[in-house]
């Protein structure tokens, strides 16, 4: 029976099996291609509508993605994008101090420019000459600079910035594969679920964020002020000022950062955050005052600059649950930054106590240094309570 | 760019498969075999530009691979014509090696002289060149071969031997190959046209290292971390902890990455060998190297082990040559002390395994199966550590001579084991202790199912050997791939990048 088949009609036969078994095979490789389509999608389709970066600029609805907690650990992530969407033509560069403290639409800003708040957590003076560079980059005609240094910021150390700044970064448009990289990802997704939660406790209808500002935080701090201002004392002996060196690097950037300014013509304004004076004290208790006073010193050399970083009305308030001016030791509030904005802008001074933010240039630097060596111990002999705080807290890191 | 990058996966592979493909079919084999060459020096020259960035780029590395190719083309093509061949092969590998020493030893040789003599030489700290340890043994297993008279001449052809070096699913971190074991794959016509079943079954192999690297490997990754950057403050369940992490994230790591070039090789038509075939499984040492990076073993049994004289000459020239062996094999991984003393271990852990065999007398399975992982966990301790003090505190943790420390109420129900000498603290105190979910036990419970997986569960190839092209395959796997590419948003990279 087999005989009588004709050759060619087997291999006929044996064509079609292999050709039934391709498309097993072509099915299978679409199937597998296919499938995750499906949760990209939604992944991606909930990360784009919550938007918890505020990176896609999809609507921003009370109670559902208008507060996004989440920026708060992105700022290496959220401000290079915001500096790229709004080309600010006045920035404000910091630290944590600048983004809750500085206000873009203080009243000293009647002009009409586009004003950002830059500031960063935890930077040193590289990423702040790369912010710099950033906003150069995306605005050609960048008027002003309001520039608030810290004495972390010029730490001799390599402090670890996250990847995603590098992505963004020194470009004028977010890489499309850097968008899809973080609208498919759980990581984003679960962001999304926490902008989602927060969003249905929340009654606020104001953003965490405006221009780069942070408001106040919409949870009113329940914790007891002492144990805020503890807390961030621990965490500065812990991280900044541990093997504190000051970095000849920094000063370099610092340098960079006037020269571009004075070349392009940028209006720059320079100024130390205000601390409270138990950070100070903190300094002091590292064994970094010396460092402390060398640091203003080599600035001021380089530049002008406003003092706020001093003993006087604001900084040296007692630590108590009332306090206005110092959410801890190291933060202080919207108040005072609009005070800090009045004294750099020239804008109702009446209302800026008289000690508070001295002008401070190469030729009275000593007699400031000095100022505030005796303002210092009049402070230790007045407050013994805030020096031992300090002190106890140094004793158990030392440990 | 890694394997598991946006760019790789959604842009260059691609790409590369659709233009490789459509040359086959309009039969321009040479042009389709150029544009793999073209694709594979994009891919490293990528590399060597983006992949790291804390380092500067090395843009001088992807010269210096276009001459290593060169060179060694032109040495082969010596060895074969000249009637000084031999001494070809000498020049050939002294230069290959002086490459390789120059660029991964001098910093370790230099420091090591400066802290002997007290002296303070240097020079400018060098980068790595990216793949070179695997370039490098595949070449000179090329001379070798040749020199044997085992490449065919047939075979020899700048164009494939260019594609045979620079291949982008090994150049960076292998399997290490041999030149007759790709170059008929290369030449094949039948492999410039698409193949419906080895992409299916080359995308499956991909999506399962995939998952092993991203989903497993790269969450193991934070403990790993978190252990050995305590290494000297470590109990006795953080250090086990961190040396099973260890043992663990290495395996996924390294075989996730040996299973996505093999997948990606298949879906190009071109078969690589196996590197991984459950070491976990290993019941005793050679077994372990029979399973373990297994082109890397092979390659140190047929150009270091045998030339040396093996097992031929007599049992104390055998000691010497495993233990000659093992070191180096420990110093290609790295310069460093470490790295050695892992060599030295390994080399007497197969010392012993060859004294013992003497003996005649078979162990019981589970107990060689105990033996052979505990001596390995302890030569990944020194691998991963930062220097031997590290690794000599987490094995004193491990063994519990900082205390054997048990998790739980001081003052509960175990409290009577405080008498034992045990310690008994709260989950809370125990820092260095990951957290899954929240919970540090839930930890333990993933690296003790992680361990039972690794001993019992199947492994890639075999998985594959039961592939059926169903929806019951499809799905699953595809399931599995979408996670995995959700995770990608996370900073990792592959291990052996670095050696």
């Amino acid at each position: 029976m087999f005989k009588l088949i004709p050759k060619p009609v087997n291999k006929l036969i044996s064509a079609d099996k292999s050709k039934s078994r391709n498309q097993q095979y072509r099915r299978f490789s679409l199937g597998l291609l296919g499938a995750p389509l499906v949760p990209l999608f939604t992944v991606g389709l909930i990360n784009c509508l919550i938007d918890p970066y505020g990176i896609v600029k999809t609507p921003a609805l009370r109670k559902f993605n208008l507060l996004k907690p989440v920026q708060d650990d992105q700022t290496r992530l959220v401000k290079p994008v915001g500096i790229i969407q709004l080309k600010p033509q006045r920035v404000f560069l910091g630290s944590s101090r600048t983004i809750l403290g500085l206000d873009p639409a203080h009243g000293a800003f009647r002009d009409n420019l586009v004003t950002y708040n830059a500031g960063l957590t935890g930077p040193n003076m590289d990423d702040i000459k790369a912010y710099f560079d950033h906003a150069l980059l995306n605005q050609r005609d960048l008027k002003e600079v309001v520039l608030a240094l810290d004495f972390f910021m010029f730490k001799d150390a390599d402090l670890p910035s996250s990847r995603t700044d590098n992505q963004i970064l020194g470009k004028t448009q977010i890489p499309p594969l850097e968008l899809v990289r973080l609208t498919l990802s759980l990581d984003t997704l679960a962001s999304s679920e926490k902008t989602l939660q927060d969003n249905l406790k929340s009654d606020s209808s104001e953003p965490y964020y405006f221009y780069g500002m942070r408001r106040a935080s919409e949870t009113p701090d329940k914790k007891d002020k002492i144990d805020s201002f503890k807390h961030q004392i621990n965490n500065y002996l812990n991280t900044f000022y541990k093997d504190y060196r000051l970095s000849p690097n920094s000063f370099q950037k610092l340098q960079e950062i006037i020269e571009i300014c004075r070349q392009k013509n940028i209006n720059l304004k320079v100024l130390v955050s205000p601390i409270h004076a138990t950070q100070m004290q903190t300094i002091e208790a590292a064994g970094l005052w010396a460092d402390f006073e060398n640091w203003k010193r080599e600035i001021s050399k380089i530049t002008p600059f406003f003092d706020f970083a001093t003993y006087n009305q604001i900084t040296t308030e007692p630590i108590s649950n009332t306090m206005k001016n110092f959410s801890d030791s190291a933060h202080y509030t919207k108040t005072v930054g609009d005070l800090v904005l009045n004294r750099v802008f020239n804008y109702r001074e009446s209302e800026v106590p008289k000690d508070f933010g001295v002008y401070v240039n190469y030729q009275n630097i000593e007699s400031h240094l000095e100022t505030i060596s005796t303002n210092k111990n009049i402070w230790v002999k007045k407050t013994p309570q805030e020096v031992k705080i300090v002190n106890n807290i140094y004793q158990q890191t030392k440990k | 760019m890694f394997f598991n990058s946006y760019i790789f996966l959604f842009v260059f592979f691609p790409i590369t498969l659709i233009v490789y493909f459509s040359l086959g079919r309009m039969k321009l084999i040479r042009l389709a075999l150029a544009w793999l060459g073209i694709t594979s020096l994009i891919f490293y020259a990528h590399a060597n530009f983006f992949l790291f960035e804390q380092l500067p780029v090395t843009p001088q590395y992807i010269f210096l691979l276009i001459f290593s190719i060169f060179l060694n083309y032109q040495i082969g093509s010596l060895i074969r014509a000249s009637s000084r061949g031999k001494l070809w092969l000498w020049v050939g590998i002294i230069i290959n090696l002086s490459i390789l020493a120059y660029y991964k030893y001098t910093n370790f040789a230099l420091t090591s002289l400066n802290g002997l003599f007290n002296t303070d030489w240097q020079i400018a700290q060098l980068i790595l060149p990216l793949g070179i340890s695997f370039y490098t043994f595949n070449q000179i297993a090329y001379l070798v071969d040749t020199y044997k008279g085992e490449v065919k001449n047939r075979y020899s052809d700048f164009l494939i031997y260019s594609v045979f070096v620079s291949f982008f699913p090994y150049i960076t971190s292998g399997p290490i190959v041999r030149y007759n074991e790709i170059v008929p794959e290369l030449t094949k016509l039948r492999n410039f046209f698409f193949s419906q079943k080895n992409f299916a079954l080359g995308l499956t192999w991909f999506c399962l290292g995939l998952a092993k690297k991203v989903l497993i490997a790269d969450n193991i990754a934070p403990w790993v971390t978190t252990a050995f950057s305590h290494a000297r403050e470590l109990n006795f369940l953080e250090a086990w902890v961190g040396a099973l992490s260890y043992t663990l994230q290495l395996y996924f790591d390294f075989s996730g990455y040996s299973d996505m070039a093999i997948g990606l090789g298949l879906m190009l038509n071109i078969k690589l060998p196996i590197n991984f075939n459950s070491p976990y499984k290993a019941v005793s040492i050679s077994d372990f190297w029979r399973r373990w990076h297994i082109t890397l073993s092979n390659f140190l049994r047929d150009y270091l082990y045998i030339p040396l004289g093996g097992s031929r000459q007599g049992e104390v020239r055998r000691y010497t040559n495993l233990l000659l062996t093992m070191l180096l094999g420990g110093l290609w991984h790295g310069a460093g002390w470490t790295f050695i003393l892992w060599g030295i271990l390994h080399g007497s852990y197969l010392c012993i395994n060859h004294g013992w065999r003497q003996f005649k007398i078979t162990l019981p399975k589970f107990v060689g199966w105990l033996l052979t992982m505990t001596a390995v966990i302890v030569s990944w301790v020194f691998f991963r550590a930062a220097n031997l003090g590290d690794g000599w505190a987490i094995i004193k943790g491990m063994v519990g001579l900082n205390g054997i420390v048990i998790p739980g109420n001081p003052q509960g129900k175990m409290a009577f084991l405080q008498g034992f000498g045990f310690k008994i603290q709260a989950w809370s105190d125990l820092s260095h202790l990951p957290q899954v979910f929240g919970s540090q036990f839930y930890c333990i419970l993933c690296i003790l199912g992680l361990l039972l997986g690794v001993a019992f569960l199947p492994n890639t190839q075999e998985l594959i050997a039961k592939f059926k092209p169903t929806w019951w395959w499809a799905l699953p796997l595809g399931l599995m791939t979408s996670l995995s590419l959700l995770s990608l948003n996370r900073v990792s990279q592959f291990l052996y990048f670095q050696f």
